[in-house]
């Protein structure tokens, strides 16, 4: 599934590029990201929810319309996971860290300033994700006493694997030469779908915001 | 570019405005009064806290969704009743909570509600309701008891002698001060006509744990636990070429201590097994579980040992549609670890979710919750989603190897302690 999804947009980076070769730069990237998770406590008075790292790998892809807007299109794979902890005495060494994995496909306008090689952007625009996998480490409780529990999750009628929201952020660029060069991006992820489905008459939704630092590599055509 | 930028910026914050907020969620671990006075909210409140605790939704049927568009509107129709100057009965508050859970799985449930506007006309302290007990009397096998099913079993038990030689018979009735209420032992060593013997156990209840340690001592319930250990020391010592076979009754047993297992089950191993899983709610979404975590039968913590399996003796556990909670839990375990087990009687009832005291429910979100006494509700649910090789059968119970249905015999107990013995002797 995710390598026909990686050829597919291949292949139509492909097709768009025939005829504008001195527009486009496609590259990769990859990097560290920080993934904070938005919820309620839904009625829970001893947990508390936390950030946990990540990194994030991809292709990016630019079409500079003139000297300072370009469109941008990177395809990442993501991590985006986060932790719930207890805080009541006596369960206070249960804690769980839900780490999941996302292909992400953010669309942002590039407005860029600066010289001729060293290069400011600043990035904004939206992004879809698709929820890969689902994974979660932790100590849980059972009949016998607390456990540690490392285990692969199965998505379910309640889990939303399609997600959408903003994304911006900052990026600096630097042209070794006519043809290559590398940038460093600060990316922020907004979701604005809640990764679990609600009920008709309880909701609990909860985002995600990611916050990427990534370096990257482009070749320019 | 500036113009954009600010565009583009206004057009984010207003996006940013985009996340739902959560909708209110009770705390389900609530103990002091609450603030609600209408018959809508009080079904609402229980709606939520069962939407949020219950344990059962992976498996369930009932569409809680529906439950609400539906009932809601009725019991907002009592509400303007009462403020019209009608009344309002437990009555009619059994027949709404009665449809509303009717088709739930948990057959440990029991939903007790207090009429909040007390009627004249009330018939019952509380509303009370429960699925489980309400689905196992549909059931085609189910034979209506017209009698107290336990005093019947004693009693059947006590006139055993005459049908069967026996070389020793013992029973016991003591207080378990582990379950609150009192359980019955019998003991009956029954000889075959080759010579060979069959050690027979009745409980009515699982509370061995708590009561064997009282063995010889002068406290009440020492004379169950030495019933219980004559049963445990003829299973252990008699001689292979005496020993036909075993036989536990778990007919009409009402279910207790989980650490029965080691008993019943860790006496015949020679090793720490796994005898299950449980599972409780992680959060407050429906599907939200946690792992599922294995529970653990220790033969270190019994003093009784034998290796039925090795010495391939049968171990025939007898159990019955009133085999509830431990009563079936233990049949189930014992089919899924002791490969000379056989399960002989009818299909159990289906209350498998094991339970914690309400006072857990700081620990578990899920389980019992609600005071009669101190609040206007109680919800008796279980606490763990349970499953015994890989099989979650709450709602369903465990279907013996051979099924003999005290219906097809006017409601005698003789004929499934026949077909033990005959299974025992042909083995």
């Amino acid at each position: 599934m995710n390598k026909r999804i990686i050829f597919l947009f291949a292949l139509l980076l492909g097709l768009a590029t025939e005829g504008v070769h001195a527009q486009w730069a496609v590259g990769i990237k990859g990097g560290v990201n920080n993934t904070s998770v938005e919820r309620s406590n839904a009625g829970r008075i001893d947990e508390t929810y936390s950030s946990l790292r990540g990194f994030d790998l991809g292709i990016q892809a630019h079409y500079s319309f003139n000297d300072w807007l370009a469109l941008r299109v990177d395809l990442d794979y993501m991590t985006r996971s986060h932790r719930m902890d207890r805080n009541l005495t006596l369960v206070n060494s249960l804690f769980m860290e839900y780490s999941n994995s996302y292909l992400m496909l953010p669309v942002l306008a590039d407005f860029s300033f600066g010289g001729s090689k060293l290069r400011g952007h600043l990035l904004c625009g939206g992004f879809a994700g698709y929820w890969l996998t689902a994974h979660r480490k932790g100590v849980t409780f059972g009949i016998t006493g607390f456990l540690d529990v490392d285990e692969d999750l199965e998505f379910n009628d309640d889990t939303q694997r399609l997600t959408a929201g903003l994304a911006a952020g900052v990026s600096l660029s630097y042209d070794i030469n006519s043809w290559l060069g590398v940038n460093l991006d600060a990316l922020y992820y907004y979701d604005l779908v809640s990764y679990r489905k609600g009920y008709e008459h309880l909701n609990d939704p909860r985002y995600l915001s990611t916050l990427t630092f990534d370096l990257g590599v482009y070749y320019k055509f | 570019m500036k113009r954009n930028i600010i565009i583009l910026t206004l057009v984010t914050l207003f996006f940013t405005g985009c996340r739902k907020e959560a909708d209110y969620y009770p705390y389900i671990g609530e103990n002091g009064t609450l603030a609600y006075n209408s018959y809508a909210s009080q079904f609402d409140y229980l709606w939520k806290c069962i939407s949020m605790g219950y344990v059962f939704w992976d498996i369930e049927k009932t569409d809680w969704d529906a439950v609400y568009d539906e009932l809601m509107p009725q019991f907002e129709a009592l509400d303007a009743k009462y403020k019209a100057g009608g009344d309002v009965t437990v009555d009619d508050l059994e027949r709404l909570y009665g449809r509303a859970l009717g088709g739930m799985a948990d057959h440990h449930m029991t939903v007790v509600v207090k009429n909040i506007h007390p009627s004249p006309n009330d018939t019952k302290p509380y509303a009370a309701f429960r699925p489980g007990q309400a689905e196992v009397a549909t059931r085609d096998y189910f034979f209506e008891s017209v009698y107290d099913e336990k005093v019947s079993m004693r009693a059947f038990l006590d006139g055993i002698d005459g049908q069967y030689s026996l070389a020793a018979h013992q029973s016991a009735t003591v207080l378990s001060p582990a379950l609150g209420d009192s359980v019955t032992y019998h003991y009956c060593l029954i000889n075959l006509p080759d010579g060979r013997q069959i050690p027979y156990l009745w409980q009515s209840g699982a509370s061995l744990t708590s009561i064997l340690p009282s063995w010889g001592s002068a406290t009440e319930t020492a004379a169950a636990a030495a019933v219980v250990d004559s049963w445990f020391t003829a299973v252990t010592t008699l001689p292979r070429s005496k020993l036909a076979g075993i036989i536990l009754d778990n007919r009409s047993n009402s279910g207790g201590e989980t650490n029965d297992i080691n008993l019943i089950i860790g006496s015949f191993l020679n090793e720490k097994a796994v005898w299950g899983e449980n599972r409780t709610k992680e959060g407050p979404g429906r599907l939200e579980y946690t792992a599922w975590v294995p529970t653990y039968v220790f033969p270190e913590r019994t003093p009784y040992h034998r290796d039925l399996t090795a010495e391939n003796i049968p171990y025939v556990v007898l159990c019955d549609i009133n085999s509830v909670s431990m009563g079936e839990i233990e049949p189930s375990a014992i089919k899924a670890l002791l490969p000379t087990s056989y399960i002989i009687g009818e299909r159990t009832c289906g209350a498998t979710g094991s339970l914690l005291p309400a006072n857990s429910i700081n620990l578990t979100y899920g389980g019992p919750f609600g005071d009669i006494a101190t609040m206007n509700h109680y919800v008796y649910t279980s606490t763990m989603e349970c499953r015994i090789g890989g099989v979650n059968r709450e709602g369903t119970g465990l279907v013996p190897d051979k099924i003999v249905n005290r219906k097809d015999y006017g409601g005698s107990f003789k004929p499934q302690l026949d077909e033990a013995i005959q299974y025992i002797q042909s083995y």
